[in-house]
């Protein structure tokens, strides 16, 4: 009797524990709600003229804004919201575009939502075409989701260590059209989040252009509160 | 026996090389990138201004809802299409022009209105 008692008591308490643990996991995956830091994007442009442009970013999980405060090459403050993003020249709105949600497809959503080691493409439809394992890095290839077949190319994806490392985009007819590679990563507040990303695309005469993005000083869930939030 | 350990062996040997050209896919020259990256070559003043942080994303346009115009907003909906506009659009010159459409329309609609008024009082004055 005595044995039964105790069994309840602790298959009751493991319970618990297993929900606790469980719950808290949850909690702290849903806490990393925004990220903050400072971004520096070098680029060989297009046309060979080097672009150059610092500044901060934020962004928000739960609102899904994203907020680029620019210091260089002048001071601008890029806010994007849903379709459109809104461009501010000493607090004075000086123009709006309609764009692709910039938010919810940028790196800062997928390492806040826990979706960048398979860069939200399963979230997006696609699906799984071929596995190749050596050792620990892990090549999928992803093809896009069905109705989009004759619009969307094959993307191929390099993980390492369970981190994404790289994507190669294609275009219907297999041509490769860009390369993007996350590297230096880092843990913060259990997001896990690159520092450097590099992206590679391809001139019209098959030159490649490059554009490294760079973070520093960044920061899960140190809310600024007043002046970005200002801005609608 | 000997045909099935050759086919096997075929099998392996492409299932490898197809894994080494998938895997050749993440090359790029690293040390050109660290070159043309460094911190030297974008210290110039021959620095290109950047329009836009997203230059392949950012798509210009007019600011339309559904596509139609806010002057006709404002003159097909009245009142309503200018509110229309002004919460979708959230831009003060859009809602200006669904709002001269407003009075467009109000101004259309007195003089049809007067005509038809008009039109109307001479028949019957004249039937008299």
């Amino acid at each position: 009797m005595k044995r039964k008692v105790f069994n309840d008591v602790l298959r009751s308490q493991l319970i618990f524990l297993f929900f606790l643990n469980f719950n808290c996991n949850l909690v702290y995956a849903q806490f990393a709600n925004a990220i903050k830091g400072d971004i520096t994007i070098k680029s060989t442009g297009t046309t060979g003229v080097k672009e150059l442009v610092k500044g901060k970013f934020y962004y928000t999980l739960s609102s899904e804004l994203l907020v680029y405060s620019l210091t260089f090459p002048n001071h601008q403050v890029f806010v994007g919201s849903d379709t459109t993003i809104r461009i501010y020249k000493n607090g004075k709105l000086v123009n709006t575009q309609k764009t692709p949600n910039l938010g919810v497809s940028s790196v800062y959503h997928l390492a806040l939502a826990q979706e960048l080691k398979n860069f939200g493409l399963l979230k997006s439809g696609f699906t799984i075409e071929k596995v190749q394992k050596d050792g620990k890095k892990v090549i999928t290839t992803w093809k896009p989701p069905s109705g989009l077949e004759k619009k969307l190319g094959q993307i191929i994806m390099l993980t390492e260590d369970k981190r994404l490392s790289g994507l190669v985009f294609k275009d219907l007819n297999g041509k490769i059209i860009k390369k993007q590679f996350f590297k230096k990563y880092v843990f913060l507040d259990g997001v896990t989040f690159p520092l450097e990303v590099l992206e590679i695309t391809f001139s019209a005469d098959n030159k490649p252009i490059y554009r490294q993005t760079e973070y520093k000083n960044v920061k899960v869930n140190d809310i600024v509160p007043g002046d970005l939030y200002r801005y609608p | 026996m000997k045909k099935a350990f050759l086919l096997f062996a075929f099998v392996l040997g492409f299932a490898t090389l197809s894994s080494a050209n998938d895997a050749e896919l993440f090359s790029y020259n690293e040390n050109e990138v660290a070159a043309v990256m460094s911190d030297v070559n974008f210290s110039s003043s021959d620095l290109g201004s950047v329009n836009s942080l997203e230059p392949n994303v950012l798509v210009s346009g007019s600011l339309e809802p559904l596509g139609i115009p806010a002057f006709i907003w404002g003159c097909v909906g009245g009142i309503a299409g200018v509110a229309i506009v002004h919460f979708i659009e959230e831009d003060k010159d859009e809602t200006k022009m669904a709002l001269w459409g407003c009075v467009a329309q109000s101004v259309v609609g007195t003089i049809v209105y007067i005509v038809a008024f008009a039109s109307a009082a001479n028949a019957a004055t004249s039937g008299i």
